[in-house]
């Protein structure tokens, strides 16, 4: 029977080590006040890689790597806390949606991977976007509709691409990027290279059909993707309860034969475990893997929506993990922050945010007559 | 001089796209090493090898979806959809990915969609649905359906070159029974061309795919018994339409019938004569007609399905209405 003899595979020597993740150029800066910063000394090098090591799979996040997801999770708390209120404003259209709990998840996933790799955030992953390399500048030109963002606005806030950066613009259509960000990585291994596919999905999204569909297809093919779960515990206001009926739904990994892993979404140590494995996993060629991140969106599925439905004991619960603040105390505790030092990084992303909406203020929005410019909804190319 | 039918001319293409372009990649249900579930692969896996012609799971939204994803990153990828009924199940990935990405991010999304439609009795309400009507609605879809053998081949290459979502409905009937003298040419169609098969001056037909083969049948008979002349245009492609060509068929002989297999209500039929109402109201000499199946979902048995099918015989009717207005 002549099945399916090629996959998605690795088309050059297996890449059995994983590379340091590569700051991306148009990124955002590392603060200025921890450019010569000097590390731990040297006595206290063995505990603070004690506190970035993930027990589950003895992997170690490097303390310059932990400073840098550190300083983005604080970018993507400010930034999305600046979104609420110019939201709140009525500074942009459409409504405002934010990761809350989610921060370690989206920024981690960003960090991991290479320029050339292909990404598409879902709604609660700013955090990928600025780890992935897209400019503050950019998302924001995004929400406020301006001409000069990659969607001269045509499409914004969530849904935004960043094709400079290979990052895919979601449609709200839950579960269909999946199989959008698988096809662009197999595209990839098919010019050949590593590059590999990353998106992410949630409790609510992983109950549909394109959920098991792309992710199937992925498993037969091979194809070189990490699905990132965000259980947040709710989907707009339905609870896990009414969502899913199995433990974990990284259980439903083994139904696809691919490997999966559930871990606490709020620790950036142990995310950043389970997806270094992951995506190792998917350059190497050994096809897709799944990775359930559980955290708690900590407000509403938009700023429309107080959350009310939510039990306070059961916020109160997960407040005490809040990212942010959980790797801020980690970095402490371990000696390779000062509070100066965290101090300065959360002062330096507001520096940032502010910076880039100062210099967006005069930056144009779209004339009516742009609405059907350059061919409209086709594209013109050289023979159309 | 070898003849061609139109299922070997879409075969042509195929093989044709994949020697010109290292970026054509074909994917599908039953498509590799069993050539398709009508033949129109055989042979390309062979050929071209399992990187190129894939076999899918049973899965057309992430099959469209994987084929957004791949033309994203300049891939050329062809994918057949086994029924053009099946691509219900891939809906929301053709209207809201494959069709709004362009204008939404500004990446081309160069896919096509190959849509085996129509056919017979015994097909019924699963396998033989014309559902080209429900993608001309949606902005950033091309829309084809070719009639002729040449067609077949010329607009399926036009289509994998176009750097649009293609939504090709080749139809089954004509599969094995139309044919073109080969050998056919490599470049013979361009996409928004629409093509006079016959000349006329007392009557217009605007058809396509299948049904254009009844309005030339229908033509021929008006000729034989009614001494009428009948113009005959093919549409080929449904969106975009070819506007001028439309209104110069309208012009020639002040009298339409518009004509396909597909339902009535909404369908590509009702947009050529609410064209042809805005732009050409003072070219009619009588109202237009349209001709197509019975508002009913394709029935299972003959008797029914020629009630429903929008054959001959109703065409003539309606012209010689049209002709005596």
């Amino acid at each position: 029977m002549p099945g399916l003899s090629w996959a998605f595979a690795a088309t050059g020597p297996g890449d059995q080590q994983m590379p340091s993740p590569r700051p991306h150029p148009d990124g955002p800066a590392l603060p200025r006040v921890l450019a010569d910063f000097r590390l731990v000394p040297q006595a206290a090098s063995s505990r603070v890689a004690a506190a970035l090591t993930d027990p589950s799979t003895d992997v170690t996040l490097s303390p310059d790597d932990a400073i840098r997801v550190f300083h983005l999770m604080c970018l993507t708390q400010t930034l999305e806390e600046r979104l609420v209120t110019l939201y709140r404003q009525g500074r942009f259209p459409g409504g405002c949606y934010s990761g809350t709990g989610a921060e370690a998840i989206g920024v981690v996933s960003g960090y991991l991977l290479r320029h050339e790799d292909i990404i598409c955030p879902m709604i609660r992953d700013m955090g990928a976007r600025l780890a992935k390399g897209s400019p503050i500048e950019t998302i924001l030109r995004g929400y406020l509709g301006l001409s000069t963002g990659p969607m001269r606005g045509r499409d914004g806030n969530i849904h935004q691409a960043d094709p400079e950066n290979n990052i895919l613009g979601m449609i709200s259509h839950l579960g269909a990027m999946i199989a959008v960000t698988a096809g662009a990585a197999s595209a990839e291994r098919y010019r050949g290279g590593d590059a590999i596919g990353l998106t992410f999905i949630g409790d609510g999204g992983s109950s549909t059909g394109d959920f098991h569909e792309a992710l199937n297809l992925a498993a037969v093919w091979k194809i070189p993707l990490v699905l990132v779960i965000e259980d947040n515990q709710y989907a707009y206001s339905t609870p896990v309860e009414q969502q899913y009926a199995c433990a974990r739904l990284a259980d439903r990994a083994k139904g696809y034969g691919i490997p999966g892993a559930t871990v606490d979404g709020t620790d950036a140590v142990a995310v950043h475990g389970a997806l270094h494995e992951a995506v190792a996993h998917a350059r190497r060629g050994d096809g897709p893997a799944l990775v359930e991140c559980k955290t708690l969106r900590f407000r509403g599925h938009g700023e429309h929506d107080d959350n009310r439905y939510m039990p306070a004991e059961l916020l109160a619960e997960w407040q005490k993990k809040e990212p942010v603040q959980r790797f801020q105390s980690l970095l402490l505790g371990c000696g390779l922050l000062t509070n100066t030092d965290a101090d300065a990084i959360r002062d330096d992303a507001e520096e940032q945010v502010q910076a880039a909406l100062s210099r967006l203020a005069r930056e144009p929005k779209p004339r009516p007559e742009d609405v059907d410019a350059g061919g409209g909804a086709f594209c013109r190319g050289a023979d159309n | 001089m070898v003849a061609v039918t139109y299922l070997e001319g879409i075969n042509q293409g195929l093989r044709e796209c994949l020697s010109e372009d290292a970026d054509v990649v074909l994917l599908g249900e039953d498509i590799g090493h069993f050539g398709g579930a009508f033949k129109v692969t055989a042979g390309l896996l062979d050929q071209f090898g399992p990187r190129r012609v894939m076999d899918t799971p049973i899965a057309e939204s992430a099959i469209v979806g994987w084929a957004v994803g791949a033309a994203m990153r300049g891939l050329r990828p062809v994918a057949e959809i086994q029924f053009a009924d099946f691509l219900a199940c891939g809906h929301h990935q053709v209207v809201n990915n494959a069709a709004m990405t362009y204008y939404r991010t500004g990446t081309p999304v160069p896919l096509t969609l190959r849509l085996p439609c129509g056919s017979g009795p015994g097909g019924g309400p699963f396998h033989c649905q014309n559902p080209e009507a429900t993608y001309c609605h949606v902005p950033g879809l091309k829309v084809v359906a070719p009639a002729t053998a040449a067609d077949a081949k010329g607009l399926l290459k036009a289509s994998v070159y176009d750097d649009n979502p293609v939504l090709f409905f080749e139809n089954k009937y004509l599969y094995r029974r139309i044919k073109d003298n080969g050998p056919l040419p490599a470049h013979s169609a361009r996409l928004g061309e629409a093509a006079v098969r016959r000349t006329g001056d007392d009557l217009t037909f605007i058809a396509y795919g299948a049904s254009l083969h009844d309005a030339l049948e229908a033509a021929e008979k008006l000729a034989e018994e009614d001494g009428a002349t009948v113009e005959v245009l093919d549409l080929r492609t449904l969106k975009p339409l070819d506007t001028d060509a439309i209104l110069e068929a309208v012009a020639k002989t002040g009298r339409v019938l518009v004509a396909h297999e597909a339902w009535p209500t909404c369908s590509v039929g009702a947009e050529v004569a609410a064209l042809i109402a805005d732009q050409g109201f003072e070219l009619l000499d009588a109202p237009i007609r349209r001709v197509a199946a019975l508002d009913v979902p394709a029935p299972f048995a003959p008797g029914l399905f020629e009630a429903y099918y929008p054959g001959v015989p109703r065409l003539l009717q309606a012209a010689r209405e049209l002709l005596e207005y």
